[in-house]
């Protein structure tokens, strides 16, 4: 007997960890006022049945209370980022929902803190829905993925998570809001129309030659974003549906090195990163080496998808 | 314009549909056959939506106008037929088929709370006809599938199947269950009404007594269907009462001490005059004011009656009450019967004490005037017999024994059923049919003592009734109706002659029950055996114990019988203040009550989960505790280390719990996880 309240108190204090809000919604509201109304007929007409059934639906509101509650708490999160990706497409973090609670949940609404200052209190209209969750079994867990739109490069965390709920009835917004420090590393986005820059020591000649004719082509490589168009293996992606690019060798010597410097011209920082991203992919898909130089740091020629990572993430996090 | 569809998916329609169709059903019944029929029309509508793709009104102006047409055609045929004033039929009958209209064109999810809504309003206004128990039971659930309704909307079907709604809704109605007790027993009632009821309110049409009595034929029934003593008493009307099994009042006995049957006189309203066929009251203004003189000549009982609602004033006392009732304001008229202050439109209780054994204005009475008016023209055979009489006997009492003989000793039969009377009433009964039931002895006994000189009236009421041995509570019903003759005799007052007595003993021995049909008293298919007979009676006695209860506390609850039970529980002079106190504390005990049993764990959820628990009690047994954040993997993978020797047993165990668990395998492994576990014994 001591051993289960010990058990309950314990359960209490966990679930105490993460306060849960609870205001009546609209239809909540409404179900107050027909309450109301209720009562009044059953005082006019003195009708003990209808008190009755006016305060028997007045006990299932309190139950319901109750129930919203219950349907949020003891749970856990945990975010996960997943891949890098350019800015203007959607970062995706990967939510596992733990239940440790005896009871089912059902219906909650993930909501992700839109960009911007916003007080602690402002629960509303701070954030948007990003997923729903529509079961989450007792002492189970559920994954969903949230897509956050980006709109600069650099890290993007995942921010405040709220997750809400108008289960069972629809009588009550539960919610709870959780502090999350998963991040996404979002690179530049890919832009510039300029063309990749001469290999240090050719003459203009060899190098156009070059690249127009004496590229071997080298294999197939699955498709990754931000890789130019011309690339995409076609034929193959008809045959079995999935996206690749044909990927091209090109003789020893070619080491392009990028750099900050080059282009002077462009003022607007950003349009130079996106350039520089743009030639990192380009050279990439190319199968050349090539090399970084940012004024405050540089990164040597060489080439694979961690180099290109890293040349990305230099560009993603560089500060002017 | 056309707003975008946006209502919930077809199943959550058609469940709401059922919901409100077993929720208007009752008020097929009641309300005349076409709001029943406007009703199924548009939600067969709907449903044919649902089920077999027929257009919504949305979908066509046509339609539209079809909808609305009609919705605006029924609001003129409800107004034409109830009146301009909204009372509680009109109202129930626009709520119900606006509630069907409002189904056709759910478009929302506002649209489906709002119908849901007024599908708990409906099931209200059921309460406003019937109370009974078969009622609440099937509204209890209309409520089940309402809140059922609301999950659905609030939830997706994949994730929560119908039979788990349905269960889910059921749980928490049978959560509210305290909750609304306390509500129930400790809101402050306020008595109503709060502003003026409507002539329909109240009450289910049920049997009543008239203030009149008509001898001969019954004219048309004018009070839809519903028997009782009514405005007028009419000869013939008793015998309609008696059809009637609805209970008129309950009498609860103090010490159960309950006089014998032939005693139990249930004194109602007094009828003084008649135009030969017809016997009325005389209004209080017509008589001449008197206070009572009674002198009482035996101990008084006390009992409390439970009076079912009539929409008269008068209330019943078993002769002769020694005051007015406590908690009620009436008075007694100068014919000794007694009115509450208002009408009676709601069950009512009242404790009153009496004497049975009284005289009555025995030192004289200022109304002998009318008791002994007569027809003028009428009866002239009864009165010859009377005159004939007169120079046969010598004084009062001897005419009075001769009349009962009269009565005893001719051919008179008691029925139930008398046949039609023609021509002059009393005449052709005491002269012709000579059959009859109670008001057409009282009727033509009246006449015969009034032609005779003796003042006599017409008391109306109830004689007898049945005495429930589970609870001990005296149910009168309509069926035991009766009419009897009071004579004023100088020096002795008024006095009870009951000339029915002298046809059929039986009725006052026993009461009336002996004299209906077998069928009245169990039903047919075992009226043979005297075993089931008795057996059903002991049934019935508790059911009619219970449903005595039930009306009384629960159906009759209201600010009074709430004081009562209050101070009964312990609780110093009840009133509003000391109920919210109480209220709240008990709101708030049973709010943590509440918290603390959702947060206990059940040992039984499921039994790979019970049988996981065992396991690891088992191995807690040894000190090794699972976390309440671990995973069944990790807990493994730790309690390996800590008991090397059991590793094949725990990783064993542990995979079966995880498939058994999260990929919800093959049930047929349960049985092995179970043996593995019982067989599985750490030690350190």
């Amino acid at each position: 007997m001591t051993e289960a309240m010990t058990a309950l108190w314990q359960r209490w204090r966990q679930s105490q960890k993460q306060r849960i809000y609870i205001i009546p919604s609209r239809a909540g509201y409404g179900y107050v006022a027909l309450l109301l109304l209720m009562l009044l007929g059953a005082i006019n007409y003195n009708n003990s049945l209808g008190h009755l059934l006016c305060f028997l639906l007045a006990s299932i509101g309190h139950v319901t209370m109750h129930q919203s509650h219950t349907n949020l708490r003891l749970l856990t999160l945990k975010v996960t980022a997943l891949d890098p990706v350019f800015k203007g497409q959607p970062a995706r973090f990967r939510l596992t929902v733990n239940n440790h609670d005896e009871h089912d949940k059902y219906q909650i609404e993930i909501a992700g803190k839109k960009p911007g200052n916003w007080p602690r209190w402002q629960f509303f209209k701070a954030y948007e829905k990003a997923g729903l969750l529509e079961h989450v079994e007792a002492d189970n867990t559920r994954s969903i993925n949230l897509s956050r739109d980006t709109h600069q490069r650099g890290w993007q965390p995942i921010g405040d998570l709220r997750l809400a709920s108008l289960y069972p009835l629809g009588l009550f917004y539960t919610w709870t809001v959780y502090q999350q420090s998963a991040r996404v590393l979002v690179y530049p986005e890919p832009a510039g129309k300029r063309p990749l820059p001469q290999p240090p020591g050719s003459d203009k000649q060899r190098t156009q030659r070059e690249h127009s004719g004496d590229d071997d082509f080298s294999g197939l490589r699955n498709y990754r974003e931000g890789e130019p168009l011309h690339r995409v293996a076609w034929k193959a992606l008809a045959r079995d549906e999935v996206m690749r690019s044909k990927q091209f060798s090109s003789p020893e010597g070619h080491q392009l090195i990028f750099r900050w410097q080059d282009l002077a011209d462009i003022n607007d920082t950003e349009a130079r990163l996106s350039q520089l991203c743009r030639w990192v992919l380009e050279a990439e898909s190319a199968g050349h080496r090539y090399g970084l130089e940012l004024p405050d740091s540089w990164l040597p020629p060489s080439q694979g998808d961690a180099h290109q990572h890293q040349c990305l993430k230099k560009l993603a996090l560089y500060h002017g | 314009m056309a707003r975008p569809d946006l209502s919930p998916d077809h199943h959550t329609i058609n469940g709401l549909i059922a919901a409100l169709f077993i929720a208007a059903l009752p008020h097929f019944i009641y309300q005349p056959f076409w709001v029943g029929l406007a009703f199924t029309l548009m939600i067969s509508w709907r449903l044919l939506h649902n089920l077999r793709g027929w257009p919504l009104p949305a979908s066509s102006i046509w339609l539209r106008v079809l909808h609305n047409g009609t919705a605006a055609l029924m609001i003129v045929i409800i107004f034409s037929h109830f009146g301009l004033t909204i009372g509680r039929d009109a109202g129930a009958a626009l709520l119900t088929i606006m509630l069907a209209f409002k189904v056709v064109e759910i478009r929302s999810i506002r649209d489906y709370y709002l119908t849901c809504y007024l599908g708990y309003f409906l099931v209200i206004t059921n309460f406003f006809y019937t109370q009974s128990l078969f009622i609440v039971v099937l509204m209890m659930l209309v409520i089940v599938l309402l809140n059922s309704c609301l999950i659905s909307v609030n939830t997706s079907t994949s994730a929560q199947s119908l039979k788990k709604r349905l269960n889910l809704s059921g749980k928490m109605v049978l959560k509210a269950l305290p909750v609304m007790l306390f509500l129930f027993m400790l809101f402050p009632r306020i008595p109503g009404p709060i502003w003026g009821l409507p002539e329909d309110a109240g009450g289910n049409g049920s049997a009543t007594m008239s203030e009149q009595l008509t001898l001969g034929e019954i004219p048309p029934d004018q009070n839809r269907g519903t028997s009782g003593i009514n405005d007028e008493i009419q000869m013939g009307k008793i015998s309609q009462l008696i059809q009637s099994d609805e209970i008129a009042f309950r009498v609860q006995f103090e010490d159960d001490n309950v006089p014998p049957n032939k005693q139990l006189y249930w004194r109602g309203p007094v009828l003084w005059q008649s135009d030969g066929t017809v016997w009325s009251p005389l209004q209080t203004s017509q008589l001449n004011e008197q206070a009572l003189e009674v002198n009482y000549q035996s101990h008084a009982v006390d009992y409390t009656i439970t009076l079912e609602p009539h929409k008269k004033r008068w209330l019943f006392a078993l002769d002769f009450p020694t005051a007015k009732p406590q908690g009620l304001a009436s008075y007694f008229a100068p014919d000794g019967s007694l009115n509450s202050a208002e009408k009676m439109r709601n069950r009512r209780q009242y404790q009153l004490s009496s004497s049975t054994n009284y005289q009555l204005n025995a030192s004289g009475d200022r109304n002998l005037w009318a008791a002994l008016q007569l027809p003028a023209g009428k009866h002239p055979r009864t009165r010859a017999l009377a005159e004939s009489w007169l120079e046969e006997t010598s004084g009062q009492d001897d005419f009075i024994d001769r009349a009962l003989a009269f009565f005893n000793q001719q051919d008179f039969v008691y029925s139930l059923s008398p046949p039609q009377l023609r021509g002059d009433i009393v005449d052709s009964f005491l002269f012709e049919t000579r059959e009859g039931f109670c008001e057409h002895y009282a009727a033509s006994f009246t006449i015969l003592m009034r032609a005779a000189g003796i003042p006599a009236r017409i008391v109306t009421g109830y004689q007898g009734g049945d005495l429930n041995p589970v609870d001990n509570v005296l149910t009168v019903r309509q069926r035991d109706a009766h009419a009897w003759t009071e004579v004023w005799l100088p020096e002795q007052g008024w006095i009870r002659v009951d000339p029915t007595a002298a046809v059929s003993s039986q009725r006052l021995e026993n009461g009336i029950n002996d004299l209906l049909p077998a069928s009245r008293r169990s039903p047919g298919m075992i009226a043979n055996n005297d075993m089931l007979v008795e057996l059903w009676q002991d049934m019935k006695n508790n059911w009619d114990a219970f449903n005595t209860a039930w009306d009384i506390w629960v159906v009759g609850f209201d600010s009074q019988i709430q004081k009562e039970l209050l101070s009964r529980l312990g609780m110093n002079n009840p009133d509003w203040r000391k109920m919210i106190a109480m209220l709240t504390a008990l709101l708030a005990i049973t709010g943590i009550i509440m918290l603390l049993m959702s947060f206990y764990r059940r040992q039984t959820t499921e039994p790979v989960v019970a049988y996981y628990q065992r396991f690891c009690y088992k191995l807690a047994r040894v000190g090794i505790h699972k976390a309440a954040h671990e995973g069944p993997q990790d807990f493994a993978r730790r309690a390996e280390q800590h008991l090397p020797a059991y590793q094949r047993q725990i990783q064993s165990i542990t995979e079966l719990y995880a498939r058994l668990r999260y990929r919800r395998d093959n049930s047929a492994l349960l049985s092995e996880l179970a043996d593995q576990i019982k067989a599985f014994r750490p030690r350190r």
